[in-house]
């Protein structure tokens, strides 16, 4: 996997999204990380950047548009469908993530409850 | 004669009488020919003596051709009224004198053709020569009449006929009385076999007066009677006794039809027999109430012919299929006519020859408990969402707490002891709670996970909690022993869930180099029934998971499978007490049972009863 310089992290999560922003910076300080608290903003964000990110994070229990809805719409825009997506969810998302699984993406995370846990969960995606 | 239909005595009396006149008859009929023959013989040799006297004394008459004296001589016989006429011929045959009777006679016999005598035209007439010594001097005419013969014959008629009369009529009457000494005796027996006949007393008996040939009838007779009246005895007894018989049979019978009536009627259950027609032939109280039709609106008619609309429903084909000799068991059911729900079950029933001659029905109305039912899943299912989302909702917040403790505990420096011990308690409690959190997650997501069975190997799935449980079986230096399992219909994670949780126990509740055996057979019949088991008619495995571990109080076994039912206090067997209650929900999800038995200090054995796959 090339190594993205642009990721997009979607999740509602504040505290999911702070931790995953100072894991990504003390891997590699040069990723330019975006963030978006749901499905319709993280949409909002790709329809606006330039370039486009290497790798979407997305969360999948979220308020407004969840990250299953987000997956299926981004699969039916022709420039956006191939950006390989990490799902970062917890355990209990099962549903969702059978669901997201029918639609293509074989790349998962459960957010761990020890900080380091998240360093050895994320590294091999952006190193 | 007519004899047919004519009684003994008439026959008798007619025989005697018929044959006494027939005698009499001849006697008589003998008697008048010899009169007549001898009267004829007297009467000719009387008038050949009385000529013959006459002719002598003619003679001189004669010869002196004196008409006069001839006259005189002849008058003699006039007087006498039977001679009807007596002439003399002189020898050349002329008339010299004579008489005749009756005037008006013309027919004179003329000239003496022979010298004899005979009967002719009711008279005795004849000749006789008169003699001059050797010269014949003239002939002589008598005639008489045979007038008083025939008067003397007709009395004898009169007196004959008489006589036969006077002896008929005696013959008659006597016997009349001769005969009863021998019919009577012959009608009496009669009469008392009319009388046997008519009111069957064999008591009776004929009369031992009479001796001979009668006598030895009625002997025999009697001695028939007695026999017969034995056996009449005998079969009076009989029939009493099969009489009694019968009215007991008859009067239990009738006991146990209202008995059986009673219950039937008594039934909270409907209960109706059809019969290969599908007409009733029973319909019992709660029928009435159920179908609102009254027993004799129904009993003799088709079932679809009082309630159409049960044409082609369950009911219906079930009843037809029962009458097919089938067992039809119908657990839960609306039905077309009442719109309710039922629970029947249908059954032939079979005469002794093992024919079907009718069809069961038992049915029971279950509306209140579908509703109920209905209900309480609605609330169960409520509750398990509730628990799901609880749980999930509850997990999130819980990971930030030990993210953040972790978080907490990488940041600070200068910890002494007792921030050290603070930190790890946050953290334990955390993590115990999170692991309470993700159990009751599982259980709840029992019932909202219930995808397709499949045709599972347990040894696979064996095989595959000894790769997940390796560390820990490691750690343990536990020995895991199975004999060979079933394939059965199931689905996978939640068997695997199911024996990970047993053995995971297992090895948890042991203390030293823990021993788990599992154990498979085929479970008998008896304890398939004993397991109360959802349905019987499978086969099933029972498959054992026993330890030698530290065991618990037997009076838990029932306990033991509850949620949040824990026995250890010991913080070494801590756990949230929700996997054994996960295991009885899982084998209940796969319609089998679940139970333990345990002696303290020795040991578990957990006993899984599960349907085989039937491929």
């Amino acid at each position: 996997m090339s190594l993205p310089k642009r990721i997009l992290v979607v999740d509602d999560d504040d505290d999911d999204r702070e931790i995953f922003l100072e894991v990504i910076s003390e891997l590699d300080s040069t990723i330019i990380s975006n963030t978006a608290v749901n499905g319709a903003e993280g949409l909002e964000k790709l329809a606006s950047a330039d370039p486009l990110p290497g790798m979407i994070f997305l969360d999948l229990n979220m308020p407004v548009m969840n990250g299953p809805e987000f997956l299926r719409r981004i699969k039916n825009i022709e420039h956006l469908k191939n950006i390989p997506i990490v799902i970062f969810s917890t355990s209990s998302d099962e549903w969702a993530i059978r669901e997201v699984k029918a639609l293509g993406v074989t790349h998962f995370i459960t957010k761990p409850d020890k900080f380091k846990d998240w360093r050895t969960a994320i590294r091999p995606f952006i190193t | 004669m007519k004899f047919k239909g004519v009684s003994i005595r008439a026959k008798l009396i007619r025989l005697i009488s018929t044959i006494s006149a027939i005698s009499l008859s001849i006697v008589f009929a003998a008697l008048f020919v010899y009169e007549i023959v001898s009267y004829r013989e007297n009467s000719i040799r009387e008038m050949n003596v009385l000529a013959n006297i006459l002719a002598a004394n003619s003679t001189a008459a004669l010869a002196f051709n004196d008409a006069e004296a001839g006259h005189e001589i002849l008058s003699a016989v006039k007087s006498e009224p039977l001679i009807t006429a007596a002439i003399l011929f002189s020898a050349d045959g002329k008339i010299l004198t004579g008489f005749i009777a009756d005037s008006t006679e013309t027919t004179i016999p003329v000239g003496p053709a022979d010298y004899d005598f005979e009967i002719r035209a009711g008279n005795i007439e004849g000749f006789v020569p008169v003699m001059l010594g050797e010269k014949k001097i003239g002939t002589l005419y008598i005639r008489r009449s045979t007038e008083d013969t025939q008067r003397r014959l007709l009395l004898y008629a009169f007196i004959a006929g008489s006589v036969i009369i006077v002896s008929f009529t005696l013959t008659y009457f006597l016997s009349n009385r001769l005969e009863r000494t021998i019919s009577n005796p012959l009608i009496s027996l009669s009469n008392l076999s009319r009388q046997i006949s008519e009111q069957h007393d064999y008591s009776v008996r004929a009369s031992d007066a009479a001796d001979g040939e009668i006598g030895q009838l009625n002997e025999a007779f009697n001695t028939m009677l007695a026999k017969i009246e034995i056996q009449n005895n005998e079969i009076q007894k009989h029939n009493q006794e099969l009489e009694f018989r019968i009215e007991e049979r008859t009067k239990a019978y009738r006991q146990e039809k209202e008995f059986a009536e009673v219950v039937v009627n008594s039934s909270l259950v409907l209960i109706a027999v059809l019969d290969p027609e599908m007409r009733f032939i029973g319909y019992n109280d709660k029928c009435e109430e159920e179908f609102g039709l009254k027993r004799e609106q129904v009993l003799g008619k088709k079932f679809d012919e009082v309630m159409p609309q049960i044409k082609g429903t369950l009911t219906y084909n079930s009843l037809l299929r029962a009458l097919n000799g089938e067992y039809v068991h119908n657990p839960q059911y609306r039905s077309g006519v009442t719109g309710a729900f039922y629970e029947s079950f249908m059954r032939p029933l079979r005469n002794e020859n093992n024919e079907i001659y009718a069809a069961l029905m038992t049915a029971h109305n279950i509306n209140a408990f579908v509703e109920a039912n209905a209900e309480l899943q609605k609330r169960n299912s409520d509750l398990e969402q509730f628990a799901y989302v609880a749980s999930h909702d509850l997990q999130e917040p819980l990971r930030k707490v030990l993210l953040f403790t972790d978080r907490l505990n990488e940041e600070l420096t200068n910890k002494n002891e007792a921030v050290v011990r603070y930190i790890d308690k946050i953290d334990q409690a955390a993590r115990r709670m999170s692991n309470l959190i993700r159990d009751v997650l599982a259980y709840s997501r029992l019932s909202q996970l219930e995808g397709s069975f499949v045709a599972t190997d347990l040894n696979d799935v064996l095989a595959q909690i000894r790769i997940d449980l390796e560390l820990y079986i490691e750690e343990k230096k536990a020995t895991i022993t199975s004999q060979r399992l079933p394939v059965v219909m199931g689905n996978t994670l939640q068997l695997n869930q199911l024996f990970s949780n047993l053995i995971n126990n297992a090895l948890k509740f042991s203390d030293k180099n823990p021993i788990v055996e599992i154990t498979c057979a085929l479970a008998s019949r008896e304890e398939v029934i004993s397991q109360n088991l959802p349905d019987v008619s499978l086969t099933y495995a029972k498959i054992q998971v026993i330890d030698y571990g530290v065991g618990f109080d037997p009076r838990h076994s029932e306990k033991i499978f509850t949620l949040f039912q824990r026995l250890h206090q010991d913080k070494k067997y801590e756990g949230t007490g929700i996997g054994l209650a996960l295991c009885k929900k899982i084998v209940a999800n796969h319609h089998g049972s679940i139970g333990v038995n345990s002696i303290p200090g020795a040991g578990s054995t957990f006993t899984i009863f599960l349907p085989i796959n039937p491929i």
